[in-house]
């Protein structure tokens, strides 16, 4: 270290000092031989010089003191008696240093080197074979190096995933920092962060780091460069670092080599891709038998698929990252182009002028054609649920394997394509319905061999096309849903009274509130606090809808029927106070003329009305959109019964118009997010409609009221 | 604004010549001789609400040693401030100490200025 002349005078004294602390515990030591604190002092007296010589630059004696260390670490640490000897040598050392020390304040060598080498022989043998190899061991090279400033060759590639600790803030330590220092040594290829360990809100703590990274660098750097980055992080972190250079070569197109053989022969056309298809699915069959063979064990199939899986995922990742919003915009325009044509082809039916026989067959013909443009269209921001499939295939073997059950998990229909934003959002209530099935669905292996089943459960996963929907199975062989479990939880709850007689479907209802879940353990293990409400809540939003088949000892069957894509959805339109509003549709459970005379107030000012034997809370529109007219429905017509899954109320309106399909377009984009608005859209006549997001209003009108509908009839029976 | 560094050491030679390298790279310095002098300026410095970007401290000192400081540097306001410790080559073990405490990296005795430089680079944002 640059040793200022300041510095200089104090490490001569400070030397001073140290040399004479020495010599003061080596004279107690005399006597008393195994004084702890004397051989501390003593230790820390030459320890301390050691690092001092060191930093203003003379090494003979940081070097020789080092030995001495050495020595006395062996004494302090009990392997070495102090001895009359043993003293001697070291009142020796003392001096020898102090007259290094002396030699350099008056600017003169600090000893003969041969002198040197004879004292640190003299220390050496006293160490003995095994203290000089340990010590030896102990200097290795230089722990801290300054990063390798020779480029090594050629550019190299090298995979880096970086997974730290939660606690890593912690430490003192900043993830960016450590993004930064990487970034310095060449260039970011690839850079994808992990949000998947992010936690809800609630149970987000900002002290805490839950992001990780997948970096692909491009760089001149040796490894060892690389590595140089993590030094303070790599032993209590996982980072990887793999050169991949021999895999993203100069010149050629780093998605090209995330490509597969089979998708390179039908680009260069030697096979068709009906051909690579039907050798894929010999391929899936090949690794079954396999494993039933016990030719492969399964651990390792699976490790297979799942890196096939995730060499997929980075393929989708870096074909579709280029232009997906062109494509969201071109799907939105292909969706808006067909619904404009069918209403230019209404208006040709009343047409019945001149040619009308020609135009009405020319309108079906150019209503076919963009029929098939959108469904292109649409195809493109698509993919297979194969993914999907297999990433539950696995998650449902590790809950089973967890639970000490067996199962078979039996993939159909991994073809079936899926809109992008479908798939991302089915994601969740597959997750759920998959844990329903092996926690309650499933029984254990003794228990079915009792009923005379085969030890092995099945799971189901299947996907298929109809008429424009796409439907996903899990379907179970499992014990059935327990009809009077849900009975006494819904009594429990306080939904339904005790004698109360319910059809089994709106049992299976109750499957799907807020806050039911038939065992605790439920809300463990999808660690959310949340139950199968979640599968409801999520599928209304993409407007889809779950059906429910069970049959006791013989299984469960869940179907999924989901939209092909997320944008288009089926609304009512209504007016309110001369806005046009669209309700979405799937949650409209009735209409009905509007009987002032019926509505029931109780509390400051919630007011009630009676629909289906039940009464029902008004949600009044005026209310949210701050539009200065008076909220009481005195021109209300009629009204619309909803129900979100979570609450059913009513939405006093003044006009129900006629049912649409449409396309929602946020309001994020143009305007900012408005709670209780999903989006807007603009109807045929040109005039703008708002697109109501039902969960959103409930949550504006109910806030407080989340203890169900059976509280207003008990409110209604005390008045 | 001058990022502050808090160094804590029992000699002074290294105090001086660390002093003097952090002040030529620009930062301010505030010094420590042992760790229990540490724990009393880390103290007033959160009494004071001045800031601080580092903590630099030696782990073989007398009264409080450097694992004991960093404990109690944990307990206050400056718990997520980085820490780097100095070790020398014969107490390797010391590192994983250090790190248990909560240190952010180490550095071996002795060193050079540019290596002091580099390892604060790993865990204090550039000025
Ligand atoms: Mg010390």
């Amino acid at each position: 270290m640059s040793a200022d002349d300041e510095t200089l005078q104090i490490f001569f004294s400070e030397t001073e000092e140290l040399l004479k602390l020495a010599e003061e515990s080596l004279l107690a030591l005399e006597s008393t031989p195994e004084s702890a604190s004397d051989i501390e002092q003593l230790f820390r007296s030459v320890h301390t010089l050691k690092s001092g010589a060191g930093m203003v630059g003379y090494t003979s004696i940081s070097d020789y003191a080092h030995l001495v260390e050495n020595l006395l670490e062996r004494v302090r640490s009990g392997k070495l008696a102090v001895t009359k000897n043993l003293i001697t040598l070291l009142l020796g050392s003392i001096d020898f240093i102090r007259s290094m020390v002396d030699s350099v304040s008056q600017g003169e060598a600090e000893a003969d080197p041969e002198v040197l080498n004879e004292r640190k022989d003299q220390i050496k043998r006293y160490l003995g074979i095994d203290g000089i190899s340990s010590l030896e061991r102990e200097e290795p090279e230089p722990p801290v190096k300054e990063a390798p400033k020779e480029p090594a060759q050629e550019f190299s590639f090298y995979k880096i995933d970086l997974k730290f600790r939660k606690e890593f803030f912690h430490s003192g330590q900043d993830p960016l920092l450590i993004l930064l220092g990487l970034s310095e040594l060449g260039e970011f290829v690839e850079v994808v962060p992990d949000l998947s360990e992010l936690p809800d809100f609630e149970d987000f703590s900002m002290y805490d780091l839950y992001i990780s990274w997948q970096i692909i660098i491009k760089t001149e750097m040796s490894y060892e460069a690389i590595e140089d980055v993590f030094m303070f992080v790599k032993d209590d972190n996982e980072i990887r670092i793999e050169d991949i250079t021999e895999r993203y070569r100069e010149g050629i197109d780093i998605e090209l080599a995330g490509k597969k053989l089979g998708e390179v022969l039908v680009e260069k056309g030697s096979i068709t891709e009906e051909v690579l298809s039907d050798a894929l699915k010999k391929q899936k069959m090949l690794g079954e038998i396999l494993v039933e063979d016990g030719k492969i064990q399964p651990e390792d199939l699976e490790k297979v698929v799942a890196k096939q899986e995730e060499s997929r995922a980075v393929y989708r990742k870096t074909t579709l990252r280029v232009d997906v919003e062109k494509i969201h915009s071109l799907v939105n325009l292909a969706e808006e182009t067909g619904i404009g044509l069918s209403k230019v082809q209404a208006l040709f039916e009343k047409y019945a002028g001149p040619g009308q026989m020609e135009i009405t067959e020319e309108m079906e013909n150019l209503v076919k054609v963009n029929q098939e443009f959108q469904e292109r269209v649409a195809r493109v921001r698509m993919f297979p649920l194969e993914g999907t499939f297999r990433r539950f295939q696995r998650m449902a073997r590790d809950l089973a394997l967890e639970q000490n059950k067996q199962i078979k998990v039996i993939l159909t229909g991994l073809d079936t394509e899926l809109d992008k934003e479908v798939i991302e959002h089915t994601t969740d209530p597959l997750k759920h319905l998959v844990r329903n099935c092996i926690d309650h669905g499933l029984e254990t292996p003794e228990e079915r061999e009792a009923k005379g089943k085969p030890p092995t459960g099945i799971i189901e996963f299947k996907a298929y096309q109809r008429a424009g929907k796409i439907f996903v199975e899990i379907r179970d062989d499992g014990k059935g849903i327990d009809f009077t479990g849900i009975q006494r939880k819904a009594i429990e709850k306080g939904w339904i009274e005790p004698d109360q007689v319910l059809s089994k479907e709106a049992l299976l209802g109750f499957m799907f509130k807020p806050g039911f879940s038939t065992s605790s353990k439920v809300t463990e293990v999808s660690g959310r606090g949340v139950g199968m409400d979640v599968v409801k809540t999520q599928l209304d939003q993409l407007g889809g809808t779950i059906d429910t088949h069970t049959e006791k000892d013989k299984g469960t069957t869940f179907t999924l029927c989901l939209p092909l894509t997320s944008a288009l959805m089926e609304v009512l339109h209504v007016m309110v106070r001369g806005i046009s509003y669209l309700v979405p549709l799937q949650s409209v459970v009735g209409t009905e003329k509007f009987d002032n005379k019926l509505v029931k107030s109780f509390g400051a000012r919630e007011r009630v009305y009676p629909f289906r034997g039940d009464y029902l809370p008004l949600a009044d529109m005026t209310k949210i959109l701050d539009i200065g007219m008076p909220s009481a429905n005195g021109n209300s017509t009629a009204l619309v019964f909803i129900d979100t899954g979570r609450k059913a109320f009513g939405i006093p309106v003044d006009e129900v118009l006629k049912p649409q399909q449409i396309i929602v377009k946020t309001l994020e984009k143009n305007y900012r997010s408005v709670k209780g608005l999903a989006g807007a859209t603009i109807l045929g006549d040109g005039s703008v409609s708002l697109v109501l997001d039902l969960l959103g209003l409930e949550e504006i009108f109910f806030k407080n009221s989340f203890e169900g509908d059976a509280n207003y009839e008990n409110e209604e029976k005390a008045e | 604004m001058e990022k502050h560094i808090l160094f804590v050491d029992d000699s002074p030679t290294m105090r001086s010549s660390v002093s003097f390298c952090l002040r030529n790279a620009g930062y301010r310095v505030t010094e420590a001789v042992d760790g229990e002098d540490g724990v009393e300026k880390v103290q007033s410095m959160e009494e004071k609400g001045e800031s601080l970007s580092l903590i630099i401290t030696d782990i073989n000192m007398p009264k409080m040693d450097g694992v004991g400081f960093i404990s109690k540097v944990k307990e206050t306001e400056f718990k997520f401030v980085p820490i780097l410790v100095l070790t020398t080559v014969a107490e390797e073990s010391v590192i994983k100490k250090g790190r248990d405490a909560g240190a952010s990296g180490w550095l071996m005795k002795p060193f050079q200025p540019e290596q002091l430089l580099w390892a604060i680079k790993k865990v204090v944002w550039p000025k």
